[in-house]
């Protein structure tokens, strides 16, 4: 994350640009990809199954049909069905709401094509949004003047029952479209972006400002929030992901795949599968523009 | 081979006192066996006599490195060292001298040399009609590049580096470097320069002696030192002499003026980007003389004119002091004092702020103990540190982040010029660092949390080494040696152990903390050196050279080129010291065509390195207490051909160098396990430099730069994961594709007004163009999914898109125009 103020004064000093090129890529062998962010308490949950495709084919992914997928939550063993929707193909819905304590462990099974594949993900504990306010601010470095929001959360002290730290993917949606730039790709733990030095403290500055861009939002709009609380290992895919996606200039970070949780049963098999499976706390606020 | 105490082994009591006497008894040991070691004409000296003395610049005291001495009568020679110091064994005679060096007038002595005898000579400077300079056959007897059994070398003295076209008008040091052969850089503006195929950080870069660990100012685009301080910078490639060791790929020697001791001198130049001022003179006459030179970037005092609100409160400016005081106390003993310091900070008000910066001091005593004994004595204190805060008074907001790194070290060095065929090298050094890793602390909303360190490390490298250069015959000469390295990461600190060995995952450890005087890790290394020279005839000659070094601190840096927060860590339990064999043969020749004088080496070299590090996918590196968990240890290895012509003087003089190579890597968890290109690996490298002078007024400079594009992982597939679209390749291969070549043309013209000789004011324009037919090189090619738009209708405020796009990143878009003006009095 520190990487944004010196890109910004790097490209501030000067005279560098970017430009869109044609490039043609190497031929790579298609893959089951696994789309599985799943809330506890939170009504029925979706699973997404497609395969990647070449990098530039640039329409809908190919939806896979006719996986059999089951979740047991550890230790109890209860166990949650998931079933393919009938009009979208591919997306495979639970039957109903998912629930759990924090260290619960949940592990998933999808079973495709001759293959099975296996995640598992550790229920955290729940990070809440206290509250969302709106302000008037004057035009500042770059931004236009006009209302802008403030995200207030404390995150929680680490205790001796619960002895890692907290991770969070913060997202939020403005008219109910989710705002996906990329550079809006909050991932962080305790009150900032990583592990260890803000333990225990209100959410900090760049984050409790994250839900604005340099634009004030109008009058009307409305916004909601989601601060998902994910376990370490999803904390780490979101970050390579973040990476990845936000990977240019000077700076830049070597290309590379972002390792995802899901295997294949049998370890020696030429088939495997790309994606991430992750079960969370979800807290919502909801605010609407005056 | 590792000689190595089993780790978290306890040291006698006494520690530091054991390792000085470590040290000692190995000198006494080393001055012993280079008794034996020599021949045994030795103890026929009686009929021999030795002239030794200083050879120095008449018009400001200057030593001159690597200045000739030419026996005519014997048709032999001699080279004076870096503090111009020589020493020549003959039998008893009369004899015809001559004290040569290029671009002076040289000095012809007859000396009757019955007994010892030291004579100091002072050479001046050919005044410059045309700039035709004539290269005398002694000259040629005595030159580097035929008659030295050290090969790997390219030599540039300041003269030539402020010739070379500049970015913005600044002359720098690095940049010169990086026209050589054998060198090259990750991309435009990147920090640093790879050396056959090495990584930045196996680069020994000394200033006067001391490490230099960030070698740039503005985050890679200019190099720390002050072109007005600099006497002479030497690369050293390959055949790395034995008294260098800590770094694997190269050295970078730098040294700094010593100031003028006749007369005070003043030289200046203002630039676009900066302004540069040098002061230098006598303290007393002849025997003490000082220099002070400063530069600093003034773009940013124009800030608060600025209308903009944001750039009225930026802050962007880097600056650096150098100094140097010597003082000649007799014929027999010099002492020197110089100190670097250097700094740049960014920032925006009160609320960010971004500085680092490099600190050196060194002190060394020359003391001549007779004829043929000189000695150098150094101790330096060097580091590095950066500082990181964001403050903001007004919501309880604040972040602060340093980082430090710290050495002392104390090196005494020898050389014995023992007879008329051999000539000795011993000594060693102790080095102390102290590394900070990191030190945060976080307010929140008005909530202050407890601050967060990650424990200071030491470590102790200590060394020994020994060196002969031999003559075995007129044509055949040996240059061989062997340096003991050993290093110690010692407590009070923590130690790391990993719990599972699988590559490429980011493994579980557990944390032991380790008492004061408890050693962490031991590790020890012979590093052998050799080279040997073989004259075909007098103009050229065949050389071939050995040297395996070790590496015992790392560079952890994980971008395509290094931030300045990138932070130097010492070999531990897990981490390794990284080992370098290289081996390297070349031929050397001098010649005349259509009278000009050319100098034409060719080398090929192997390297092969050790414990390389590399990194997880998605290494966290900063500020990370189990950052040992996140590297890979791999192997490496680089080989290929340099050619390099150069013209070295008349109106038009300049060199044409160009590079064959490639640099490898193989890393468990990397690629299938299998070799790959590393980041700053570049097939090609054409590098040519030439500078024209029209007349008295006016000459011109020009540079061209052609390069292979550096590797890049390019994704094959899209995965889309909650409306994101990531890049994947499944191949799992690293490097596998090629961004696109980079080529560049440079220029510049100086005009010297020459208004009246006589005047004390000297002023000169420099005008430059770089990159001038504005050619968008390509830094790197990056893959991502196409922003969304987000518009102000409130019924459609945002329209996302899953379609994915190249992109490439160019540095410099543009072509970049610069004038400095340039003084002297």
């Amino acid at each position: 994350m520190m990487k944004l103020p010196i890109l910004f004064l790097a490209s501030l000093l000067l005279f560098s640009c970017e430009e869109v090129i044609d490039i043609k890529l190497d031929q790579g062998e298609s893959q089951l990809a696994v789309d599985a962010l799943l809330a506890v308490d939170n009504g029925p949950q979706k699973i997404r199954l497609t395969l990647s495709r070449p990098y530039f084919e640039n329409k809908a992914a190919d939806a896979v049909s006719g996986a059999e997928l089951s979740l047991v939550r550890k230790p109890d063993g209860k166990v949650y069905s998931f079933s393919e929707s009938s009009t979208t193909p591919g997306d495979y819905i639970s039957a109903e709401s998912l629930e759990g304590m924090p260290m619960n462990l949940f592990e998933l099974s999808i079973k495709w094509n001759g293959n099975e594949f296996r995640s598992a993900s550790m229920l955290p504990r729940k990070q809440v949004i206290d509250s969302l306010r709106q302000g008037y601010r004057e035009s500042e470095f770059g931004n236009d003047a006009g209302t802008y929001l403030d995200l207030y959360a404390d995150d929680p002290k680490t205790n001796p029952d619960y002895r890692m730290p907290d991770y969070f993917w913060l997202r939020y949606s403005l008219n109910g479209v989710k705002d996906l730039r990329l550079g809006k790709i909050l991932v962080g733990s305790d009150a900032s972006f990583r592990p260890g030095v803000s333990d225990g403290l209100p959410f900090i500055y760049p984050v409790r400002n994250s839900i604005n861009s340099n634009k004030p939002y109008l009058a009307g709009d409305s916004i909601d929030v989601e601060l998902y609380s994910i376990d370490a290992e999803n904390f780490r895919f979101l970050s390579e992901m973040q990476t990845q996606l936000t990977n240019t200039g000077l700076f830049a970070q070597p290309a590379a795949n972002v390792k995802g949780n899901i295997v294949n049963v049998n370890l020696n098999s030429k088939v495997q599968a790309v994606g991430n499976f992750g079960i969370c706390q979800l807290s919502k606020a909801s605010i609407k523009v005056k | 081979m590792v000689l190595g105490l089993p780790p978290n082994k306890e040291l006698p009591a006494g520690f530091p006192f054991m390792i000085l006497k470590f040290e000692r008894s190995a000198l006494s040991l080393v001055l012993l066996l280079s008794y034996f070691l020599l021949p045994q004409n030795i103890s026929a000296q009686n009929q021999k006599a030795t002239l030794s003395g200083y050879i120095k610049d008449a018009s400001n005291g200057e030593a001159l490195i690597g200045a000739g001495i030419y026996v005519e009568e014997l048709k032999r020679g001699a080279t004076s060292n870096v503090y111009g110091f020589y020493s020549l064994t003959l039998p008893a005679g009369k004899y015809t001298v001559k004290f040569l060096f290029l671009g002076y007038v040289t000095e012809t002595r007859s000396i009757s040399l019955l007994e010892n005898k030291t004579i100091n000579i002072d050479l001046v400077e050919e005044t410059r009609q045309t700039g035709e300079v004539v290269i005398t056959g002694e000259q040629k007897e005595i030159e580097a590049n035929v008659r030295s059994t050290q090969m790997g070398v390219n030599k540039l003295d300041i003269k030539t580096i402020s010739k070379i076209p500049p970015l913005l008008g600044e002359v720098d040091v690095i940049r010169s470097i990086q026209l050589l052969p054998g060198v090259s850089t990750a991309g435009e503006g990147a920090s640093g320069f790879n050396v056959r195929g090495g990584s930045i950080d196996q680069n020994l870069i000394l200033l006067d002696e001391a490490p230099v660990y960030n070698s740039s100012h503005l985050f890679g685009f200019f190099s720390v030192f002050n072109p007005d301080a600099v006497k002479d910078v030497k690369l050293v490639k390959g055949g790395i002499p034995a008294q260098y060791g800590g770094r694997i790929s190269s050295l970078l020697d730098i040294r700094m003026k010593e100031g003028n001791n006749k007369k005070f001198e003043v030289n200046g130049g203002i630039g676009l980007l900066s302004s540069r001022f040098a002061i230098e003179g006598p303290i007393i006459k002849e025997k003490m003389s000082f220099i002070l030179a400063g530069r600093r970037t003034y773009f940013d005092l124009f800030f608060p004119l600025s209308t903009n609100a944001g750039l009225k409160e930026t802050i962007a400016y880097f600056y650096d002091l150098t100094a140097k005081v010597n003082y000649k106390i007799n014929d027999k003993n010099t002492v020197f004092a110089s100190g670097y310091f250097g700094r740049d900070q960014f920032g925006f008000g009160s609320a960010f702020g971004f500085e680092w910066g490099n600190g050196t001091t060194t002190l060394r005593w020359n003391h001549v103990y007779g004829p043929k004994l000189f000695s150098n004595l150094t101790a330096f204190y060097s580091s590095y540190d950066y500082a990181l805060n964001i403050e903001s008074a007004a919501t309880g907001d604040e972040f602060k982040w340093k980082s430090t790194i710290q050495n002392l070290s104390f090196k005494p060095e020898f050389t014995w010029y023992a007879n008329d065929k051999n000539t000795v090298t011993f000594g060693g050094q102790v080095l102390h660092y102290n590394f900070l890793p990191s030190e945060t602390t976080v307010s929140s909303n008005g909530v202050k949390g407890d601050p967060v360190s990650l424990p200071r490390k030491y470590a102790l490298e200590n060394s020994i080494f020994i060196s002969n250069d031999m003559e075995i015959s007129k044509r055949l000469s040996l240059t061989y040696g062997l340096r003991y390295s050993r290093f110690f990461n010692i407590g009070p600190g923590t130690m790391v152990n990993l719990q599972d060995t699988t590559a490429g995952i980011s493994k579980p450890y557990t944390i032991s903390n380790i008492e004061s005087g408890k050693i962490i890790a031991d590790y020890g290394n012979f590093e052998p050196r050799f080279s040997a020279k073989y004259e075909i005839n007098d103009q050229s000659s065949l050389k071939a050279s050995y040297n395996r070094m070790a590496q015992y601190i790392h560079l952890l840096s994980n971008t395509q080129a290094s931030v300045p927060l990138d932070v130097w860590n010492p070999s531990s339990n897990n981490i390794k010291p990284q080992i370098g064999d290289q081996v390297a043969m070349g031929y050397f020749r001098n010649f005349n065509w259509k009278e000009n004088d050319y100098e034409f080496s060719t080398e090929v070299f192997y390297k092969i390195m050790q414990n390389q590090i590399d990194y997880i996918d998605g290494a966290d590196l900063l500020r990370n207490k189990g950052l040992e968990a996140e590297l890979l240890s791999g192997d490496g290895r680089a080989y290929g051909l340099e050619l390099f012509l150069k013209k070295r003087k008349g109106r038009f003089n300049g060199w044409i160098s160009y590079t064959l190579s490639r640099s490898e890597r193989k890393v468990a968890g990397i690629n299938k396990q299998t070799w790959y290109p590393t980041r700053f690996d570049k097939t090609h490298n054409v590098y040519v430099v030439g500078n024209y002078e029209l007349n008295k007024r006016w000459s011109f400079s020009a540079n061209f730069v052609y390069s292979s594009g550096v590797p890049g992982t390019f994704p094959t597939n899209r995965i889309e994961y909650q409306g994101y679209v990531i890049p994947h390749n499944s191949n799992n291969l690293r490097n596998n594709y090629r961004i696109p070549s980079y080529h560049r043309l440079d220029l510049s013209a100086t005009f010297d007004p020459k208004k009246n000789e006589n005047r004390k004011w000297k002023g000169t324009w420099t005008f430059g163009i770089y990159n001038v037919y504005a050619r968008k090189n390509p830094f790197g090619i990056y893959f991502r999914q196409e922003p969304p738009t987000v518009s102000d209708n409130p019924a459609d405020r945002v329209t996302q898109s899953t379609n994915t796009q190249a992109v490439r990143f160019s540095v410099l878009g543009t072509l970049v125009p610069s004038a400095t003006y340039n003084f002297s009095f």
